[in-house]
């Protein structure tokens, strides 16, 4: 047998039901691949040696008994005080829902996956923990925020992995790393334990290699059936403005040659308030974050992070009220949009993962920020609360991953995995399969 | 923070500058589910 991290999830599941593979041994392979290929990643950031074998001694037969998983440094477990990647801890141990699934369906947590400063950005490059390496190009981000957790399925060390998505903070890491990434509709999956619980604008949701896989996770998570069904005959919503302008030229013709090779119905759409969304969603996370802060927590804070927080202090009542009316607005847009199409679909980052020592993306419209153009493309998703999906569909010309986001109607994550499954299988699950430490395409600058 | 306002300030001010006086806040806005048939199309 290869590697045991070279299975799937579903496949690690099933080998371990049937006594093929002993999760003893499952859970030791893991750890030594951690060991083996994390050092340059810094992905697993901690590791629970002795909870991970006490979990599974203890694991009752559920749909992913014996399985490793790693999840974001968010949530709150009995042995573990989260951090949101900041110095500290950002809320005591104790369970969390998430724990709570994956205890009951008998997986293992293997450790904390890395976490961009509280959360608040897209690239992984400042946490306390350290920056988070791409598993295509170590000097390359991660992403974020959920960076550690897209590297570590990205490279192989888990199958599964748990993020979350206040900004597109699964959805934008997961297209980095070049795995399936899916934000579950707004509450699908509980939020109890999550330190950002208390925020409408965030969701958690699952990682992992292909859309089979975090089907199955996603069920585990949000306790309910996501019954298969087919992704062929779709109409496919294509709002290009803003979403299809000022991107990397290599992502736009891959994500069009994704649709096309699926065969889908193109609907050409616009959205009402999406010229303000990205301004929307910015504030809306804004306001929803910095009651939060405590005076301490300010001046511990990352520069970069203390000077962003700082200009949003800036923001005035105005301004709140605006974006409440996009808000409104773009909810109001997608549930019409979703009459005349079954999801919408777009690039899920306007350019590949940008290097650790400078985070910038190069647009037609110059070099900018990956901030910024990110939250361009995921912030909609939060703002309206309808689920969303990160499809790895190729490989940029400097050996990173892109991605197309494909989106759908509240409650209908099935529907997107539907979706995504058909469109692996019509790119014949090239870009799900490859594994970066093998893949001739991996870079080394 | 004048890097913020570089980066973000352009946007920022479009949206407080924007005509939105006849669009409508979503007075029971649940995430979780789309919104309410009670709700007009965004506009009055």
């Amino acid at each position: 047998m290869s590697h045991p991290q070279d299975l799937s999830l579903r496949e690690q599941a099933a080998a371990v039901a049937t006594g093929e593979l002993d999760p003893g041994e499952l859970l030791d392979a893991t750890f030594a691949r951690i060991e083996e290929r994390d050092a340059a990643l810094n992905s697993v950031v901690v590791r629970f040696p002795d909870e991970a074998r006490r979990m599974l001694s203890e694991a009752p037969r559920g749909p992913l008994h014996g399985v490793p998983v790693v999840v974001k440094d968010m949530f709150r477990l009995p042995w573990y005080a989260p951090t949101d990647g900041a110095p500290g801890e950002a809320a005591p141990a104790g369970e969390s829902a998430v724990y709570r699934r994956l205890r009951d369906a008998g997986a293992v947590i293997a450790g904390i996956g890395q976490c961009h400063f509280w959360g608040a950005g897209s690239t992984g490059h400042i946490s306390a923990w350290g920056p988070c390496g791409n598993p295509w190009n170590p000097a390359h981000c991660a992403g974020g925020s959920s960076g550690g957790s897209a590297s570590a399925v990205g490279a192989r060390l888990v199958a599964a992995a748990v993020g979350t998505d206040g900004g597109g903070s699964v959805r934008l890491p997961a297209a980095y790393c070049g795995v399936t990434g899916m934000k579950v509709t707004f509450g699908a999956i509980e939020t109890d334990g999550y330190t950002h619980g208390y925020s409408d604008m965030g969701a958690i949701g699952p990682l992992c290699r292909d859309a089979a896989d975090a089907r199955l996770f996603c069920e585990v998570l949000t306790g309910r059936a996501l019954n298969r069904g087919d992704g062929r005959p779709l109409r496919v919503g294509v709002a290009r403005d803003p979403w299809w302008a000022n991107l990397d030229p290599e992502i736009e013709r891959a994500c069009d040659a994704a649709i096309d090779a699926a065969g889908w119905e193109r609907v050409e759409l616009s959205l009402a308030g999406a010229e303000h969304q990205q301004a929307a969603a910015l504030v809306c996370l804004t306001v929803q974050s910095l009651p939060m802060l405590r005076p301490e927590d300010l001046a511990d804070a990352d520069p970069v992070l203390r000077a962003l927080t700082k200009f949003e202090l800036t923001m005035t009542p105005v301004i709140v009220y605006q974006a409440a009316r996009i808000r409104s607005l773009l909810r109001r847009a997608a549930a019409d949009a979703f009459t005349r199409c079954d999801v919408l679909a777009w690039p899920t980052v306007p350019a590949p993962a940008p290097p650790i020592e400078n985070p910038t993306v190069e647009l037609p419209s110059g070099r900018a920020p990956a901030d910024p153009g990110n939250l361009r493309q995921t912030g909609m998703g939060n703002l309206t609360g309808m689920p969303g999906i990160s499809v790895p569909v190729g490989l940029h010309s400097s050996g990173l991953p892109m991605a197309l986001q494909l989106q759908g109607p509240w409650g209908e994550e099935a529907r997107l995995f539907d979706a995504a499954e058909h469109l692996e299988e019509a790119t014949g699950r090239e870009f799900v399969q490859a594994d970066p430490f093998t893949a001739p395409a991996r870079s080394s600058t | 923070m004048r890097v913020a306002d570089g980066v973000y300030g352009p946007q920022l001010r479009a949206l407080v500058d924007a005509d939105l006086a006849a669009t409508w806040v979503e007075p029971d806005l649940d995430p979780s589910r789309a919104p309410s048939s009670r709700f007009p199309a965004g506009t009055e």
